[in-house]
């Protein structure tokens, strides 16, 4: 074979993974110019792992930004993430707890049926605590077309959907996003900071969404929330410790029966 | 950017956030040039790249690999999904392999804007025809799937992904003559 005709293939690029100068420099010249040889070598599916190492990535990376399309937001995708990274997260559970522990301690937070159905209103629930903080919360639930429509309680909704929570609280409060359902631990999915007011649910920047996806049947989500201060911190830490809940804590409750075929009412 | 990448190897939810929402759309882009992927394994390429890349960035060196790393992770699941059982062992072994996959600083030649106009400049370069079209609605207005320019330009759907790939082929070619030509000096 002449060096003119020489083109990419499982030798010759062994030769530039062991960069050997002569190999690398008829190369750099070769590619620099179209061929239709040495560009079917490297579109095959068969190569070996690790041959021409982070080239895929620099290619994937220039071609993706090529376009230069803004993003849109995803929160259904970034819901579902969410739900597959599992609950609870360290991010909020430092301190070596496990998940068993966590089970347990939300266990005791999470008391079925406290706040009691009395206190339900059709789509906005109001149960209060001991303590001055009232807490109300509302949902929509987003669909994968895109379209949001009002979830009142004990709603049918899609497990394609993704449940926006939106509360009213009437002062600071920290506060554990927890999902019930039958058979299973309550699960935390979020810890939020709840400013007073009218308010999305926010985690960070991004909408909290709560994906259905795999649901069937009764959830329930249920937002707990104890006023911010100089004891928010212990607080946080009481619960984590020994599963105490504030006793000033308040609890909103969402009742949801997922079902599939069915749009949000 | 690399703040926030250290936040969320620390298990910061809103960094984890951000991160999916910053590159999302990257991903799908890349599980939907990368295979015969229905819609709904589209998404599912999406949701196992963003789980498995957050549970493995605290392994994750240089928070300036992230993108090109996390694009990897996003091939190799689509190809998991549209390829043969053999693929998928295959693409297991180079995911443990990504990770520490270290990070030589770019040649200027190589930079994200010059590979860029490197893209554009090939689909520029193609004579007009089919082949042009394809890589132009999908690289360059990126807002079709691979089956949805099918159904446009007439083709089947599987000629407009060997045409990507192809497409795709010609500038890992450009790609590489300049990562060699670096080392030639
Ligand atoms: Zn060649």
């Amino acid at each position: 074979m002449s060096t003119s005709d020489r083109h990419l293939d499982v030798e010759s690029s062994k030769q530039l993974e062991r960069r050997e100068p002569e190999a690398v420099r008829y190369f750099a010249e070769h590619l620099s110019r179209p061929c239709e040889v040495c560009e079917a070598f490297l579109a095959r599916e068969d190569a070996s792992p690790g041959e021409f190492p982070g080239l895929d990535a620099l290619t994937d990376e220039a071609l993706v930004e090529a376009s230069g399309r803004p993003v849109r937001e995803d929160a259904v995708g970034w819901a579902r993430v969410r739900r597959n990274q599992g609950a609870p997260r360290r991010a909020w559970l430092t301190g070596g707890l496990g998940a068993m522990a966590a089970a347990v301690v939300l266990a005791l937070l999470v008391r079925p049926g406290a706040g009691g159905p009395g206190d339900v209103e059709p789509s906005s629930q109001r149960i209060k605590g001991t303590a001055p903080l009232a807490l109300e919360v509302t949902a929509v639930a987003r669909l994968p077309d895109g379209t949001v429509r009002a979830v009142a309680e004990d709603a049918v909704v899609p497990p394609e959907a993704v449940v926006l929570l939106r509360y009213h609280a009437s002062e600071s409060a920290d506060a554990l996003l927890v999902r019930e359902a039958p058979g299973v631990p309550p699960q935390v999915l979020g810890r939020h900071v709840l400013t007073p007011g009218t308010h999305d649910l926010r985690d960070g920047e991004d909408l909290a969404g709560v994906s259905l996806e795999d649901e069937r049947g009764p959830v329930t989500l249920v937002l707990v929330a104890w006023p911010q201060g100089v004891q928010g911190d212990a607080a946080l830490e009481a619960v984590r410790v020994s599963g105490q809940v504030p006793p000033d804590a308040a609890q909103a409750r969402l009742r949801l029966k997922v079902a599939p075929g069915h749009a949000a009412p | 950017m690399a703040d926030c990448i250290r936040r969320a190897a620390q298990g910061e939810q809103a960094a984890c956030g951000q991160l999916y929402q910053r590159f999302h759309g990257a991903v799908r882009r890349v599980a939907q040039g990368s295979g015969t992927l229905e819609a709904a394994e589209v998404e599912d390429v999406v949701q196992e790249t963003f789980v498995r890349a957050f549970r493995e960035l605290p392994r994750l060196q240089h928070p300036r690999a992230f993108s090109g790393w996390l694009l990897t992770i996003a091939r190799h699941h689509a190809y998991a999904l549209s390829r043969n059982v053999k693929a998928r062992a295959r693409a297991a072994e180079d995911l443990a392999r990504e990770a520490d996959m270290s990070v030589p600083a770019l040649p200027p030649s190589l930079t994200l804007e010059r590979r860029v106009a490197v893209v554009r400049a090939l689909i520029e370069g193609l004579p007009e025809g089919p082949e042009k079209d394809t890589a132009r609605l999908f690289y360059l207005e990126g807002e079709l799937s691979a089956r949805e320019i099918a159904e446009r330009l007439g083709l089947g759907k599987s000629a407009v992904t060997m045409r990507l790939e192809r497409f795709r082929a010609r500038v890992k070619r450009e790609l590489l003559a300049r990562l060699l030509a670096a080392e030639v000096g």
